[in-house]
């Protein structure tokens, strides 16, 4: 079972702290120098509607169909996430059309020519959420969201929540009457 | 697993694996314009010579990504032989390609600013890498460019020159071309695909089914999606996909809470 950063609308309130802790995981030591609107890409982006306000991103689908429809095996399935091997995306940006929630996008990287020491020809790269896999305290927009909006889900969590659904559709059943039917169960 | 020797140093590395990916994973800078990790080993530009002489492998210069280890391999990647072949090929580059700013500044880093070829010859950003021909052969599949011509005349191009049927727009030529000699044009409804003055394709883009933005090919559709099962790719833009999501988070978030 893969582990999904995911965030509750409930809780969001819309001040985009995640997307700045985002990027600055992914940015070399001087990005606060170098940003600009043009390389400020954050994996996860806050969408705000009329009606809810709440960071989306990656959700390590299981069958990920980024994964699925890439032709070059840029997208892997590594430690439970699916991760990205920049060095070999082309650029067909099939992930980007395949995914449903529009999480994974192919930007251009000047990073790419300016950070490596060798000059290969990729020039872009798709880039989505990879939990901060690099980093030693996890996902820095989990660490930063003022009001703990933001959470990593993993395998024990997603089990402990189906138990938890189950009890509770037992409970609704155990208090009808007999012959009578819960409505509606889990809520 | 074969043992090499890189610029001295004794070293393990695994089987199949080319003299070139054993020097980066020694941490030795090799510098290369035709390489590309998703696709084969094609040594076209040589930037990346080195001097290699061992069992079976004649003493002198060659290039390091078409090169296999081999036990008792010795590989030398900055001695004077190499260096200063190295300085021949960028010099030959850049007589080919003046403009372009990406041979330049890989040029630079290895000493060279100026060239005495190319007076009089045709210039354009194209160094024949075959990157782009590559991608699209080996990983989109479609073959929709390729080499024509000899020598000077030599060029990327579509089934004589004209515009191709097989292109699906998918633009991974223009995403690895290290020049930027293929560029990818949106504009108006209608993307374009071009090399320099030739154009390779044109299509009309499909429109995001919410927004109605322009979006992608339907040729790209057809082809690039097939491993899905059926029904799931859309035509959705990636901030009406996100809109989506969004509106659905609440009733996923409930399931932990």
């Amino acid at each position: 079972m893969n582990k999904l950063v995911i965030a509750d609308p409930g809780k969001c309130i819309g001040c985009r702290t995640c997307e700045i802790a985002c990027v600055l995981a992914h940015s070399a030591a001087d990005a606060m120098v170098r940003m600009s609107p043009a390389s400020f890409n954050p994996r996860l982006r806050v969408v705000k509607t009329t009606t809810v306000s709440t960071p989306v991103q990656c959700r390590q689908c299981e069958d990920a169909p980024c994964a699925v429809v890439c032709p070059t095996g840029t997208l892997v399935l590594r430690n439970n996430t699916v991760q990205v091997i920049p060095s070999r995306c082309i650029g067909c940006k099939s992930c980007m059309i395949a995914c449903r929630f529009g999480v994974i996008e192919v930007l251009p990287c000047e990073a790419t020519l300016s950070d490596r020491p060798l000059v290969s020809g990729t020039h872009v790269e798709a880039v989505k959420c990879d939990l901060c896999e690099n980093r030693a305290n996890g996902p820095a927009c989990v660490e930063v969201c003022p009001t703990k909006a933001i959470s990593v889900i993993d395998a024990a969590l997603f089990a402990q929540a189906g138990r938890k659904r189950r009890e509770h559709a037992a409970m609704v059943q155990a208090a009808c009457s007999p012959g009578e039917y819960p409505g509606q169960v889990g809520n | 697993m074969p043992t090499i020797t890189l610029n001295g140093q004794t070293q393990e590395v695994p089987e199949g694996m080319s003299v070139l990916e054993a020097a980066r994973m020694a941490g030795i800078d090799i510098p290369t314009l035709c390489h590309h990790e998703a696709l084969g080993a094609y040594g076209a530009c040589r930037v990346c010579v080195v001097w290699a002489e061992g069992p079976g492998q004649r003493p002198g210069l060659t290039a390091a990504c078409t090169t296999p280890v081999s036990n008792g391999l010795a590989v030398q990647t900055e001695s004077a032989a190499v260096q200063s072949a190295r300085r021949v090929i960028f010099e030959l580059l850049l007589g080919r390609s003046p403009e372009s700013e990406s041979l330049r500044s890989i040029a630079k880093r290895y000493g060279v600013t100026s060239t005495p070829y190319g007076e009089g010859a045709r210039h354009d950003l194209c160094v024949r890498c075959g990157l782009c021909v590559r991608a699209c052969r080996e990983k989109i599949g479609t073959a929709a460019i390729s080499f024509a011509g000899r020598g000077q005349g030599r060029d990327v191009s579509t089934e004589f020159g004209a515009l191709s049927e097989l292109c699906i727009g998918c633009g991974a030529c223009a995403a690895v071309c290290p020049t930027g000699m293929i560029r990818v044009k949106d504009s108006g409804g209608e993307r374009v695909i071009l090399r320099d003055d030739l154009t390779i394709a044109r299509f009309p883009l499909l429109t995001c089914t919410s927004c109605r933005a322009p979006l992608v090919t339907e040729k790209f559709m057809d082809l690039r999606l097939q491993g899905l099962p059926d029904g799931q790719s859309e035509v959705l833009c990636l901030d009406c996909k996100r809109k989506r999501t969004a509106a659905t988070a609440e009733s996923f978030a409930n399931i932990w809470s």
